[in-house]
């Protein structure tokens, strides 16, 4: 089967070197790995301009094809949630593969020390998809962190506040909802695994990881604080995205 | 004014009319609980007005947490996206709410060759 990876807006805008470093592992399990570093057209969907995503939708596919991917994994849970509905081709999580072929050995095990207890935030447009809930709870728990699962979480997951473009549409409503979101959950240390998603959480008030800052970061003991929330930078956030480019065109 | 699709005022008299006002939808949902009207009023007011203020469809978060905890899996988010829909089809193909224009623009910017990459393995 050849596979492709799509790392999406929000996470190349976050983390370049996280990207590339996936990238790389994925390799040594995919020597036939494509990469898709395009948008696919969420925030035109959210907006109700239907004509314009289907268009930006069409591009996505049209790479799929002359790449000739059999089935594309995705580190966006929007992504995800987007290819899912299309039905167009096959797609996976990336958290649900990391872990059916297992964490990187320097990863397994390196957090056993810490007494770090995280709280995870599960993204909402993959609300239904129970097998990758489940994968990132397996991952953290092999990184060797204690866990502590929160009551609304899985499918009954809360908006982290950015769902629907509510952040662009009504501010103060999405920043009360992030707010909201981070008092609901059982510690300030948060674990999600959508790049937006952490934004949020950081701008909710808690302390906020994303999944790949654990696997290919520093070990988080109690009281350390989240990396920057670069994502509130426009600048930085585009800068980020163009950095993604050119280590992936490098790979 | 926006001319409603058939379908799109159906959606909004079927939640009108099956929501039971528990008001579960409401517990999680900053949103529903700013609007302060259950479901049912909340639609019932848009069938009889044939209008709503643009702000409240584009101020779900499209997240369907109601539609989880909702006894009868009422789609709220796929209404309120039904109506978003309408109302770009009413303004010539563009959102209503002027503050969404940066959402276009950084979408016209993720097209850019400076940003996108594909490699076939």
């Amino acid at each position: 089967m050849r596979r492709g990876f799509m790392a999406g807006c929000s996470l190349s805008a976050y983390c370049p070197q996280y990207v590339r470093q996936t990238v790389d592992y994925l390799k040594e399990f995919y020597p036939e790995l494509s990469i898709i570093q395009e948008c696919c057209g969420k925030p035109l969907y959210y907006l109700g301009e239907q004509a314009k995503f289907e268009r930006q939708f069409g591009r996505l596919e049209q790479s799929v094809k002359n790449c000739e991917i059999d089935q594309l994994i995705t580190a966006c849970e929007g992504c995800l949630s987007m290819v899912q509905r299309s039905k167009q081709f096959e797609s996976i999580s990336l958290w649900t593969v990391l872990a059916q072929i297992g964490l990187p050995e320097a990863a397994i095990g390196k957090a056993k020390d810490s007494d770090m207890v995280f709280t995870i935030h599960d993204p909402c447009p993959t609300r239904d998809n129970v097998a990758m809930q489940q994968a990132v709870i397996k991952l953290l728990k092999d990184l060797g962190y204690q866990v502590k699962i929160a009551k609304l979480s899985g499918e009954k997951t809360l908006c982290c506040g950015m769902g629907g473009m509510c952040g662009v549409a009504n501010p103060k409503l999405a920043h009360e909802a992030m707010v909201h979101r981070v008092e609901t959950l059982p510690t300030k240390n948060i674990v999600t695994y959508c790049a937006s998603c952490r934004s949020a959480m950081m701008n909710g008030g808690g302390q906020a990881w994303h999944l790949l800052d654990l696997i290919w970061g520093p070990v988080v003991y109690q009281g350390d604080k989240c990396p920057e929330n670069t994502l509130n930078s426009t600048f930085t956030a585009w800068k980020n995205r163009y950095k993604t480019k050119q280590l992936l065109k490098n790979s | 004014m926006t001319n409603y699709r058939k379908s799109t005022v159906d959606q909004a008299k079927f939640i009108a009319e099956t929501c039971s006002s528990c008001r579960r939808c409401m517990r999680q949902c900053v949103f529903l609980q700013q609007q302060g009207q259950t479901p049912a009023q909340l639609f019932e007011d848009f069938v009889e007005k044939g209008d709503i203020a643009p702000l409240v469809p584009y101020s779900c978060q499209l997240c369907h947490q109601c539609t989880v905890v909702c006894p009868h899996h009422l789609e709220l988010a796929d209404a309120f996206l039904a109506i978003r829909q309408d109302m770009v089809q009413a303004n010539h193909g563009h959102t209503p709410l002027k503050q969404m224009k940066g959402v276009e623009l950084h979408q016209l910017l993720s097209r850019f060759a400076l940003f996108c990459y594909t490699k076939k393995g």
